[in-house]
């Protein structure tokens, strides 16, 4: 890392130069058709039919949010990869396109845009051309639900918040084993049949894992609702899913009143967790964290194996499989391909962050923050100038939202880890045998997560009864 | 080249029998020794022990020849050798072993025909391939005879020395018939 | 019918268009549409940005016969890194691909595999010549299974000599090929496709194509019903 310390520096500069390209063309969007055509229009003419059009632009804001931002992002994500595998193997990456090969993917797309599109003779025309938009469109459907807890419940937002969202998501997430099986036999080719079915078989057998994993969080959490599982995360990493799901609540109220010198944290400590069975609770604690840290890494390995990443991209096996079940796809069916399964390591990331890892929460405990700024007086005294001087823009033009603000920044923070995860992992790990990935998912990862779902469930009581 | 005169005093002058020929003649089997290829005892045999003689000394504990390195073919003009190359890993022991076949006409297409030993020594499948490709030697009873390098439509074996090779637009040299 | 329409339109210009878009050798198999003329209107403002793209992401095909393969796979090491002109994404299918490099000996048993594959590159495709054995044949010269030189079998945008080229010629060959895909024209290319033939599968054992095998099979089952 050290000898490619210039490389990284660029990598950082290219990433956070990409990230505000986004999300600030993704908040323009947003703030063109939530809020800036709905107030003309209303201005315009106040009567019914404007009105309505208003609330239909305002209704719209969350599609567009994402349509303007799977594209950009996508190609946002294959350049962090290709970047970042340069990085790993101490390579320089592309750096010729734009500053520090900045527009190489944008560079790739319009090349697929303008190369020749094949429909191969003996292939079924109408499957083929359909299956790339099977595989992407549950992208954009499936991921309306995370927009409402991205946003930390904005207003605009507001109308994605599902009752059932995490349920929608995992619905939705399962159909693009459709697209890629349908593909393979429209295809006319045998690499490409072999790598569908391949798919369609990883795909059966890593979503018990997946959901069992999600379903343990929801069990633990008491709600199907991505914004109110996100809600409960709050207040530092103490809180986060990953570490008990509200199993160190007690913890983080002692450490708070610790820290700030209150009388009472012995009571506190009591009141959570009693003394008079201290044995079987803090065994339950310890259960409960241990299960749901493992819950969460079985989450990534599914996850991975959902969206087909290194190493358990068997559907594209180059040294088995010419390339799977794309083999006979090319020009921009195959740039839908390619979009689609980076949208879904998005998906499957920010649905990593909201279940486990405090969605858009601030990591850090608030008493830690007080604590260590109890005495620079400035810094407060600037974030309520800086909020005063702001104040026009948050409370008339509706320009930022403080809160969701805050949620989008700690929401891409920790998802482009995730991404950024993936992506090393890709740089680390060979690929899986066939039988070697049936064998871990149904002897290893299926025993384990309902083992875990079971410590969780006997765990989550005996802290119930104890209470 | 052709049959030159390294050849002819072989004829004359019969070598001593090395430790092979020995065990064979033991056996029962009549060989004739030749010289020496770089220090390896080099036999001639005859068509019909070709097959007991190569069972008996991949198998007998004396000699165990069990690895068979290459199967070759040369092209004498009136004769094609069939060529066997024998190793022993437990004696650190190799052996060439020659069987001579005589064309029965010079026209460049004829091949001349030999008994596989694919069935019992699962190596020999694909160099009798080979050799049945660039030489054309024909494996009898070999279970599936066709050629390995080569493309199926090929004519001709190009290792015979009366081979004339195809000109076509893929080499022909000749600047007037480019492409 | 056809001799109406060919009336309609005035001869003399579309001949004139043609003249100017279309390579003599092509003249008789290649006729405009209206779509072409459109295409070849637009090709000004389309081009640059094409060539721009195009230019920049030069997919390879994974295609290695020999030695100069091993220096293609070196080139996309750390001591070379291809990757910094946006071409390591060495593509499996060539569905995918942009560029061929030929890497070593093709011989006259690769040569259908290779047409084959050239054919099932989508268009704008390329090809770089690499070695002294897809040149000329470099010391395998006359002899009796290898292709002297592939540009008897695809065209080659890229001749790019040694045995096998240093990997930073190979760079420098694909800084050529991106200097001559920016000189392109979009409509020109179109219309100067090579024009290709259909794949035809041929059965490796007695080497009789496929079509006429399953019509020969359709034909027994049918008789062996009839007999019934």
């Amino acid at each position: 890392m050290l000898a490619n310390s210039a490389e990284l520096f660029k990598f950082t500069r290219l990433t956070l130069i990409w990230l505000t390209l986004i999300f600030g063309s993704v908040w323009g969007a947003c703030f063109i058709v939530g809020v800036l055509l709905p107030t003309l229009l209303l201005r315009a003419c106040d009567n019914e039919i404007f009105a309505l059009l208003a609330q239909i632009c305002q209704y719209l804001t969350p599609l567009i949010a994402i349509l303007v931002f799977i594209p950009i992002n996508a190609m946002f994500m294959v350049l962090v990869e290709r970047r970042g595998l340069a990085l790993f193997t101490v390579r320089m990456g592309p750096n010729r396109v734009g500053p520090d090969g900045l527009l190489q993917t944008a560079a790739d797309a319009v090349k697929l845009l303008f190369k020749e599109d094949i429909i191969p003779t003996g292939a079924d025309a109408w499957l083929f051309t359909l299956a790339p938009i099977i595989f992407f469109a549950p992208s954009i459907f499936g991921s309306i639900p995370l927009l409402a807890a991205i946003t930390g419940n904005n207003d605009l937002f507001a109308i994605t918040n599902l009752p059932t969202g995490i349920f929608f998501i995992i619905a939705a997430s399962s159909v693009p084993v459709v697209g890629i099986v349908m593909g393979g036999w429209a295809s006319n080719n045998k690499y490409s049949l072999v790598g569908g079915l391949r798919s369609a078989a990883q795909a059966i057998s890593y979503e018990i894992p997946l959901v069992l994993s999600l379903v343990t969080i929801c069990y633990l959490n008491q709600s199907l609702n991505v914004v109110e599982i996100a809600s409960r995360q709050t207040g530092g990493f103490l809180n986060w899913n990953i570490f008990g799901g509200g199993a160190l609540n007690g913890l983080d109220k002692y450490l708070n009143a610790l820290i700030n010198g209150s009388s009472n944290a012995n009571d506190i400590l009591q009141a959570y967790y009693p003394s008079n069975q201290w044995i079987l609770t803090v065994i339950a604690i310890a259960g409960l964290v241990v299960s749901t840290i493992i819950a969460f890494f079985m989450y990534i390995t599914a996850a991975c194996a959902e969206v087909n990443r290194i190493p358990f991209d068997l559907p594209e096996a180059e040294s088995e499989l010419v390339s799977g079940y794309n083999t006979e796809y090319s020009g921009i069916k195959f740039a839908i391909f390619f979009l689609a399964e980076f949208t879904n390591l998005f998906i499957v990331s920010s649905i990593a962050t909201i279940m486990f890892l405090g969605a858009g929460n601030n990591p850090i405990p608030q008493f830690l923050i007080d604590y260590l700024f109890k005495n620079v007086t400035f810094i407060p005294q600037t974030i309520n100038a800086i909020t005063q001087a702001l104040s026009p823009l948050i409370n008339q033009i509706h320009l930022i939202n403080p809160i969701t603000f805050w949620s989008v920044v700690w929401m891409i923070v920790k998802t482009y880890s995730l991404v950024f995860f993936a992506v090393l992992v890709r740089g680390t790990l060979p690929r899986f045998k066939i039988d070697q990935l049936m064998d871990f998912g149904w002897k290893r990862l299926i025993p384990l997560s309902l083992l875990v779902f079971f410590i969780v469930i006997f765990a989550k009581g005996v802290i119930n009864t104890n209470v | 080249m052709s049959q030159t005169d390294t050849n002819k005093p072989n004829e004359t002058k019969e070598m001593e029998l090395g430790k092979f020929g020995k065990f064979l003649k033991d056996n029962g089997i009549d060989s004739t020794r030749k010289d020496d290829s770089i220090n390896v005892e080099t036999i001639v045999i005859s068509v019909k022990d070709l097959e007991p003689a190569l069972r008996l000394l991949k198998t007998s504990s004396e000699t165990k020849l069990n690895m068979l390195l290459t199967i070759s073919g040369v092209d004498y003009t009136d004769r094609i050798d069939s060529i066997y190359h024998l190793w022993s890993y437990d004696h650190n022991d190799a052996l060439v072993i020659k069987v001579e076949l005589p064309k029965q006409s010079q026209a460049n297409t004829d091949t001349v025909n030999l008994t596989s030993i694919a069935n019992f020594w699962s190596a020999a499948n694909w160099h009798e391939r080979e050799t049945y490709d660039l030489v054309g030697i024909r494996y009898l009873r070999h279970p599936y005879l066709r050629r390995i390098l080569n493309p199926w439509d090929w004519e001709g074996h190009p290792l015979r020395r009366d081979y004339k090779q195809l000109v076509d637009a893929l080499n022909d040299k000749n600047p007037h018939s480019f492409r | 019918m056809s001799e109406l329409l060919n009336n309609d339109l005035n001869s003399t210009d579309l001949a004139r268009e043609n003249a100017a878009l279309i390579s003599p050798e092509l003249a008789d198999t290649v006729t405009l549409t209206s779509i072409d003329k459109a295409i070849n209107m637009l090709s000004q403002i389309v081009s640059p940005i094409a060539n721009l793209a195009r230019s920049n992401s030069v997919w390879p095909l994974t295609f290695g016969t020999s030695c100069c393969a091993i220096e293609m796979m070196c080139v996309g090491m750390s001591a070379f890194d291809i990757s910094r002109f946006g071409s390591e994404v060495f593509r499996a299918t060539p569905r995918q691909a942009d560029l061929i490099i030929t890497a070593g000996t093709i011989t006259r048993k690769m040569a259908s595999a290779l047409i084959t594959l050239y054919e099932q590159l989508p268009e704008p495709k390329y090809v770089i010549a690499m070695g002294a054995c897809t040149i000329t044949g470099g010391m395998f010269n006359d002899s009796y299974s290898v292709v002297q030189g592939v540009d008897r079998i695809i065209p080659v945008d890229v001749y790019l000599p040694g045995c096998p080229p240093r990997p930073e010629a190979i760079l420098d060959a694909l800084l050529k090929l991106q200097q001559k895909i920016r000189t392109e024209n979009y409509a020109k290319r179109r219309v100067q496709a090579y024009q290709q033939r259909p794949v035809c599968y041929v059965d490796y054992d007695c080497g009789r194509p496929l079509e006429d095998l399953l019509a020969m099979a359709m034909e027994d089952t049918s008789l062996a019903l009839d007999q019934k």
